[in-house]
């Protein structure tokens, strides 16, 4: 019977297909095939926005456009920086393997999908003026290509930037090639890798997964009397002095580091966690030589950890032009 | 359109004949709730109010684990196991309460079973999805999979911390197939609540009396650590079946 029955959907699909084939065919923008990283999980596409090569484009036009400022005097690229693995300045988080994170800026302000932080950036951060882009003599057409429609909205503008966020994807450093078994590493950074992967670096409680975070809140014991982090949002005394955990894919070209920026250096960083935490009463017990100060590495230690994040870096992404500037 | 609704009516003939033949079986739903036992009270978090064997204070503030493959024996020989993994965690009441996804036929049963953490075909890197794998993977370069418990706290002053994770380390297992004392039941309702004990402090004690300072603060690559706390934790699960659902 599940037989037949499942005979008899099929059918009908059919059916129903042949009945459509009668009515005028509606524009569709070119539906993009996304290449994910060997060795990273499925990215969940939301089903209203799928990623189309007019939207991707369209994404990428208006992330390097001050139009959406509503003052016109800034583009997302102008503290999103390619080179930097996008970012600059001492706060700005990085935009790779967005398509993957779901809770949203240093403190854990905005939780959600891409579409969701976008709705933030556009209509709280940058305070778009629609009527900029419904005036601009390419906009109406270039939407028109990306959605069937050159009716401007804010969703529309959310999901393109969305749509190309999701193509900005890492996974090309020497560390995925190690995986894949292209490349093999120098023996600091094969100590390097030992030290992050287990109890004795213990760097990988946090920075977790294909993605190098756990994408939670955590107080990792920067400080004696920390900023509030989180509380600040949620109001709960536990989350004092919570931040995410960054990803540190492209670490290298993040500098400084922190939500602060206080440290200039993977070295003044590495220093931190052998021997400067500081305790407060919300740090994660996760940071777990707390009473020691840190893990107290040795200097060969410390230069082999760094020589391991470096092998994070992706050179391919900072100057992948498919993400730049230049149309 | 004449196609169409010649396969509607077989869709909906085919339905309805469904319902029409099919007796409403007798089926008992299991809903587990997960209760966690400090000496035999309810754990309060966050503070360095209990004593284990050796003498230490300690707090607990984390306590993430699987338990998996529940097995509902019937007195009549036959087992039902059922092939979820849950994880629960302390903190996120929505794990705290979890109904399995099969229901067993109605019948007298000698007992239940599970699996604490993860059997090494269920114990495989990425297969639990990227939420579970962000907050319980187990890293490659130590054998990979996920931790079977993340259990966290205090010990002897604030900020003194130990990490209690076990997991297979390695390739090793050292789940815990648990029997659990005392849980024969009649399953004669559509439900049955049963709330699953965890006493935590029989975690530092039966037969190894568990020195948070002998043992250090992490113990996840340490292979004696995993094997003390896997025959630590045969008499930590017990079963409470709320008299109401009786
Ligand atoms: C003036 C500099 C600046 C500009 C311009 C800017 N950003 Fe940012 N962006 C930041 C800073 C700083 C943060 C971190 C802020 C925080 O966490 O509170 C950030 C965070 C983000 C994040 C969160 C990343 C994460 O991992 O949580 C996203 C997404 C983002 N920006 C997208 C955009 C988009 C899209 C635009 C353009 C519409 C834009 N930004 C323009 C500075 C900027
Ligand atoms: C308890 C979780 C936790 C552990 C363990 C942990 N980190 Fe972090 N890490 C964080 C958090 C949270 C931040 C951001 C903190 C902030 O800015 O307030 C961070 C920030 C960083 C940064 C700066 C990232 C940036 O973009 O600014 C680096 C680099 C870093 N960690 C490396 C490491 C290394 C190396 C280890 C192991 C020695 C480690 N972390 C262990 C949670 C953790
Ligand atoms: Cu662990």
């Amino acid at each position: 019977m599940n037989y037949k029955t499942a005979g008899g959907i099929f059918l009908l699909a059919i059916a129903m297909l042949s009945c459509k084939s009668d009515e005028q065919p509606a524009y569709t923008p070119t539906s993009y095939d996304l290449q994910i990283p060997e060795g990273f999980p499925e990215m969940e596409i939301p089903e209203g926005n799928p990623m189309t090569v007019e939207g991707i484009e369209l994404g990428r036009k208006l992330y390097y456009d001050s139009i959406l400022d509503q003052n016109q005097d800034r583009a997302c690229a102008t503290c999103h920086v390619q080179q930097r693995s996008f970012t600059s300045g001492p706060d700005v988080l990085p935009h790779v393997n967005l398509g993957w994170t779901y809770n949203w800026l240093w403190k854990g302000d905005v939780q959600g999908s891409l579409e969701d932080i976008m709705e933030f950036e556009v209509q709280h951060f940058f305070f778009t003026n629609l009527d900029n882009l419904k005036s601009d003599t390419e906009y109406p057409e270039l939407f028109k290509k990306a959605f069937g429609t050159d009716e401007i909205t804010y969703k529309r503008i959310e999901m393109a930037l969305a749509q190309f966020l999701r193509t900005v994807n890492s996974g090309n450093s020497k560390f995925d090639k190690v995986q894949r078994g292209e490349a093999q590493f120098t023996n600091q950074e094969n100590l390097g890798f030992e030290l992050f992967f287990t109890e004795r670096g213990d760097c990988f409680h946090c920075h977790a997964t294909a993605f190098f975070t756990d994408g939670l809140l955590h107080n990792n014991a920067l400080d004696a009397n920390p900023d509030p982090g989180h509380f600040a949002i949620s109001g709960d005394s536990l989350d004092y002095g919570k931040f995410k955990s960054p990803t540190l894919r492209n670490i290298e070209y993040t500098a400084p580091y922190m939500h602060d920026g206080r440290y200039a250096t993977l070295e003044e960083v590495v220093d931190f966690y052998s021997e400067g935490l500081e305790k407060s009463p919300t740090v994660d017990p996760l940071m777990k030589q707390l009473s020691k100060g840190g893990v107290q590495l040795t200097d060969e230690e410390k230069a082999a950890l760094v020589a391991f994040m470096k092998t994070l870096s992706d050179p391919d992404f900072i100057q992948n032009p498919e993400f730049s500037g230049i149309f | 359109m004449k196609i169409v609704k010649f396969f509607l009516l077989i869709i909906l003939g085919a339905s309805t004949s469904c319902t029409n033949n099919t007796v409403q079986p007798e089926e008992t739903a299991i809903e587990l709730q997960f209760l966690h036992n400090v000496n035999g009270d309810p754990l309060e978090l966050d503070n360095i109010k209990y004593t284990n064997a050796v003498g230490q204070t300690y707090s607990i503030k984390t306590v993430k684990y699987f338990i998996s493959r529940v097995t509902l024996h019937r007195t009549d020989g036959a087992d039902i196991t059922i092939p979820d993994i849950h994880y629960v965690d302390i903190r996120d009441d929505a794990t705290l309460t979890y109904e399995l996804s099969e229901k067993i036929p109605y019948g007298s049963y000698s007992g239940i079973s599970f699996v604490y953490g993860l059997v090494p075909e269920d114990n495989v890197t990425g297969s639990l999805g990227l939420e579970i794998d962000r907050l319980m993977e187990w890293p490659v370069p130590m054998g990979g999979g996920y931790h079977y418990m993340k259990l966290e706290g205090d010990y002897n002053e604030a900020g003194n911390f130990f990490n209690f994770h076990s997991g297979s380390l390695d390739g090793v297992d050292y789940a815990i197939h648990v029997d659990l004392p005392n849980s024969a039941f009649d399953a004669n309702t559509s439900k049955l609540n049963v709330g699953l004990v965890m006493e935590i402090s029989n975690w530092f004690k039966n037969p190894v009396d568990w020195d948070f300072a002998y043992w250090g603060s992490g113990i996840m690559g340490n292979a004696d650590a995993q094997a003390t706390v896997q025959k630590n934790g045969t008499d930590v699960f017990s079963v409470s079946f709320p008299s109401s659902t009786l």
